[in-house]
């Protein structure tokens, strides 16, 4: 499963699929996280996050997780994991914005104090 | 607020594409809802503006991916990025422009929404009730014979004779008794054999009878899904069980499917099916049956009505007292009408008519919002003038029309929401003619036209300004000089307006004024207070235990904490209305006078407590029963037609050629078919149960706290086990009921006039700021010349009165033919008395004077040096 025609992800995707790396999340669940780990710099509305989750699942990034226990039945929600393939483009995705934030470090473009919390 | 978000929401989200709508669309609105609530003030704002964005963002680029839905890798993202560009491009420029003109855009977008919600609630109406096909199969070929109920044996001819017809079947709505733990009324019908096939309904468990089985009067019952799941909480094991109906054993065999609804033509509602079998009555005089049938293939509706005459004349044969006048011509020719028509029945006239306004109210829409981009157009002539010099010329017109598609696409949002309420007032307050309307919704074709005529809108509303900037010159220098060349027709417009709304508010100020009228008008009693109670003292049950229930019922009632009057009678007033008359009329003679009446059988106490006055003599006593001389109440007008010279009480009158009754009292006149209806002489008999009197009264209890149905159905249960409670209710509520077609029309009347003058004075307002704007310059010369400001100001509304007055005259002229149409819609309310008029010429001189107060301001507030400069 070659990672590499998928990429590269818009930002939403991948900030979708970057929260999913922690294990399956519903929808309310996934703008939660988005929004605690990156602000509200790429806002993610209802209906752009089910266009996404949609074409992820038929690109074989995403799959429909089962409902946890506990979790009423009666909330209509559905869960969302990644697949083999989708932890393979999130990750070729985020290396490849690693290459080219390394690549804006050399020309100066990123302050200090930016470089050293990414490390 | 959440509510109305989501509706909005759940409104746009029609314009996504329906597969996508039905995986997501409960998954977006939950995660909307819950975003929303999470945040509070501008944040949750801020979440329901992206929220909705978002959503037409996503429908727009669904219905643009031509991958969507198909199994696609590679190079998919490019393609997506390249339509949001030009998709955000063209349209952001559009709504940066219209956000820079608030009050016009906001303008527009109410008036397209008013024409699209009005036009959109009403198609929805008339494509229920007019257009979409029943749900039954081969529905195009279903027909009804016409002229009210039928006799079973002309049924039989008509199944075995008919060649037109290659199905028949009967039916009837009844009142079954059905005893269990509690006795009780169900409704239901009876139906002959072929019924479940002609209308295709299924059983979802058990079976349904056989034609057979319905031939040899088998007692076979079928429960409506609603009652299997109301009554017997679905349980399946009902199939095999035997009930108890109106006395006998009968068998549940089948339930049928939860679509299926009966043909309203034969039972508006029924919870229980039973065979027609031996009950059905072999004489000719007793009509009872609607007739329905299927057409043979290739026969018309024509040569059904050849069978059918056919039939008549062969009926006319047999029994010429029946079937033929005194002048020996055919009572009764059976016409067949559609099912579909039959059906729709009297509403087709009004909903038409409906229809014909919204639309007008549409194109009223249209051309008002396009006078007024034009206005606006005015304004922008510099912009204008300056992107075509810049070389922007043939793109401007384009861009004028996405504008408006822009607005007019808002303009459907409001629309729709509107029409939401239009469709939830229409089913609160419909009056009973539009039975299918309880289960209306926006049906997607519907919505498929609303989005169509936005298009229409928004295109033909930016077209007309569109067009104007095409053809003006180039050159900064153009601006000012090509007033003459383009003469505006706003005026026209203003004066076809303010006739429409003229029309409409004279119409509905009449039904205004005469609906007040009716609810003025004295009913003769006095329905505050009063409860009714109506008990069925049981159709099996012997005469004594009849009459014995109704006396313990009613003194049972009496016994009630705070009551203080207890009466029944077969029928109480306005029970039945609308200008229907049930059931008796007997004929009083008296000294060779001769007169029909109408009957009403009552109890002691119903005139104390109905609270009808007693003019004279005295109520009737526990001792007025069959064992004593019979005696008889006049209302005033009978009384007064039988006794001209006053004296009723104590005199005789012959009833029916052969009884003699002796008058005991009078009392004043009731209203007793309902408040719109007259006054008609009437007398009141002693109930008598073992008269030929229907066995269900209805008792009035004046005072007190009546409690809920099943609790007065235990009391009475307790007292008399043969009878039944079959309802609990008010006399206001009946009153109400009884005015609820005068309520329907005069709302939907107020609100299509409402509608029509905020168009008129949006049309005038826009047409004379046009017309300011347009004057600015000469204006600005006039107060540079000294010419107050303020009495230019005052020509601006001279100039809208003149406009409003004329369109007003020939409004009014042309209400003058529409009365008599006013008065078949509701009877009564025609007249155009001084009170509406007055009330119609202060509401059209406000309306004037709020929309001439804009224009006039901007006159009044015109700075002649600035003027003479801008444009200069």
């Amino acid at each position: 499963m070659d990672p590499q025609p998928h990429l590269p992800l818009s930002p939403r995707d991948f900030l979708i699929l970057l929260v999913l790396v922690d294990g399956p999340l519903h929808g309310w669940g996934i703008v939660k996280a988005v929004e605690e780990r990156v602000g509200e710099d790429v806002p993610i509305d209802p209906a752009n996050l089910y266009r996404s989750m949609k074409r992820l699942q038929r690109d074989g990034i995403a799959v429909e997780a089962e409902r946890p226990d506990g979790e009423a039945p009666a909330e209509q929600r559905r869960y969302f994991q990644l697949t083999e393939l989708g932890r393979a483009v999130v990750a070729a995705e985020a290396s490849r914005l690693a290459r080219l934030t390394d690549v804006a470090r050399g020309a100066n473009l990123v302050p200090p104090d930016l470089t050293e919390s990414a490390g | 607020m959440t509510g109305l978000a989501v509706l909005v929401l759940r409104l746009l989200l029609y314009l996504a594409p329906p597969a996508f709508r039905r995986e997501f669309g409960a998954e977006i609105e939950g995660l909307f809802r819950r975003s929303i609530e999470s945040d509070r003030g501008v944040a949750a704002v801020r979440r329901i503006a992206r929220g909705w964005w978002g959503v037409v963002e996503v429908a727009v680029r669904e219905w643009a991916d031509p991958t969507s839905g198909r199994a696609r890798f590679v190079g998919h993202h490019g393609g997506e990025r390249g339509m949001h560009v030009k998709f955000s491009t063209v349209v952001a420029q559009a709504v940066r422009s219209v956000v820079r003109a608030p009050m016009v855009s906001a303008g527009v977008v109410g008036l397209l929404g008013l024409g699209i919600g009005a036009t959109v609630t009403v198609l929805s109406v008339v494509d229920e009730v007019l257009i979409r096909a029943l749900p039954y199969p081969e529905s195009d070929r279903l027909v009804m014979v016409d002229e009210g109920a039928h006799s079973w044996p002309d049924y039989l001819d008509w199944r075995e004779t008919v060649a037109a017809f290659d199905a028949v079947v009967a039916g009837s709505g009844f009142s079954f008794t059905l005893t269990g733990e509690v006795r009780e009324h169900v409704e239901g019908a009876r139906v002959s054999a072929g019924f479940y096939d002609l209308v295709g309904a299924t059983a979802i468990i058990g079976r349904l009878p056989s034609d057979d089985e319905v031939e040899q009067g088998l007692q076979l019952a079928v429960v409506s899904h609603a009652a299997w799941e109301r009554r017997w909480g679905g349980r399946p094991d009902l199939i095999g069980e035997t009930l108890i109906i109106n006395g006998e054993p009968v068998a549940v065999i089948g339930v049928l499917s939860p679509d299926f609804v009966p043909p309203t033509t034969i039972a508006g509602f029924a919870d229980l099916y039973l065979p027609v079998g031996p009950s059905a009555n072999l004489s000719r005089g007793d009509r009872s049956w609607t007739v329905l049938a299927r057409l043979s293939p290739g026969a018309t509706l024509a040569d059904a009505r050849e069978g059918l005459l056919g039939r008549a004349r062969a009926f006319a044969d047999m029994e010429p007292d029946l079937y033929l006048d005194e002048r020996g011509e055919l009572r009764r020719t059976f016409p067949p009408v559609s099912l579909r028509e039959a059906i729709a029945g009297d509403a087709r006239t009004p909903l038409l008519i409906l229809l014909a306004g919204s639309g007008l109210l549409l194109a009223v829409a249209i051309g008002n919002a396009s006078s007024l981009l034009l206005a606006r157009g005015q304004a922008r002539r510099r912009e204008i003038a300056v992107r075509r010099a810049l070389g922007a010329g043939s793109s401007i017109p384009a861009q004028l029309v996405v504008e408006s598609l822009v607005l007019s696409a808002a303009g459907c949002a409001l629309g729709l929401v509107g029409a939401l309420g239009g469709i939830r007032l229409i089913q609160r307050f419909e009056p009973g003619d539009l039975p299918q309307v309880a289960e209306l919704t926006i049906d997607p074709r519907v919505l498929g036209i609303a989005v169509l005529l936005t298009a229409v809108s928004g295109v033909v509303a930016g077209l007309v300004p569109a067009l104007r900037s095409s053809r003006g010159k180039s050159g900064l220098l153009a601006t000012a000089n090509d007033r003459g060349s383009s003469r505006s027709t706003g005026p026209a417009i203003v004066v076809g307006e303010a006739m429409l709304a003229s029309l409409l508010l004279v119409g509905s100020l009449t039904v205004v004024e005469g609906l007040r009228t009716l609810l003025d008008q004295d009913p003769g009693f006095s329905p505050e207070l009063a409860s009714v109670v109506t008990v069925d003292l049981g159709a099996a049950a012997s005469e004594e235990e009849r009459a014995s229930s109704a006396t313990l019922v009613q003194r049972r009632l009496s016994e009630w904490p705070g009551v203080t009057a207890v009466g029944a009678g077969v029928r109480v007033p306005f029970e039945v209305s609308g200008g229907s008359r049930c059931c008796w009329i007997g004929d009083l003679e008296h000294e060779g006078r001769e007169l029909d009446l109408w009957v009403h059988p009552i109890t002691t106490g119903y005139f104390t407590a109905l609270n009808i006055s007693l003019d004279a003599g005295r109520e009737f006593t526990e001792d007025d029963g069959p064992m004593s001389t019979p005696v008889v109440v006049l209302n005033r007008s009978g009384a007064a037609e039988l006794f001209p010279e006053g004296d009723a009480v104590g005199r005789r009158v012959v009833f029916a050629d052969e009884v003699e009754l002796e008058v005991v009292g009078v009392v004043g006149d009731v209203r007793h078919w309902g408040a719109d209806q007259d006054i008609e002489p009437a007398f009141y008999v002693p109930f008598n149960p073992m008269g030929t009197w229907s066995s269900t009264l209805r008792f009035v209890v004046r005072g007190g706290d009546i409690p809920d149905l099943a609790a007065v159905r235990t009391e009475v249960a307790a007292i008399a086990p043969e009878a039944i409670v079959s309802n609990v209710g008010t006399m206001e509520g009946l009153m109400a009921e009884s005015l609820a077609r005068q309520w329907f029309y005069t709302l939907i009347l107020t609100l299509f006039a409402v509608c029509a003058l905020v168009l008129a004075m949006a049309g005038l307002g826009g047409t004379l700021l046009y017309d300011v704007r347009q004057r600015r310059r000469e204006l600005g010369i006039r107060i540079a010349l000294g010419q107050p400001a303020r009495s230019i100001a005052r020509g601006v509304l001279v100039r809208g009165a003149a406009l409003v007055a004329m369109g007003a005259t020939l409004g009014l002229g042309a209400y003058w033919p529409l009365r008599r149409f006013m008065d078949s819609l509701v009877p009564g309310m025609n007249a155009l008395d001084p009170t509406a008029l007055a009330a119609f010429l202060g509401v059209l001189l406000v309306a004037v004077l709020a929309a001439s107060w804009g224009p006039a301001r901007v006159v009044a507030g015109t700075d002649a040096a600035g003027a003479l400069r801008a444009d200069g």
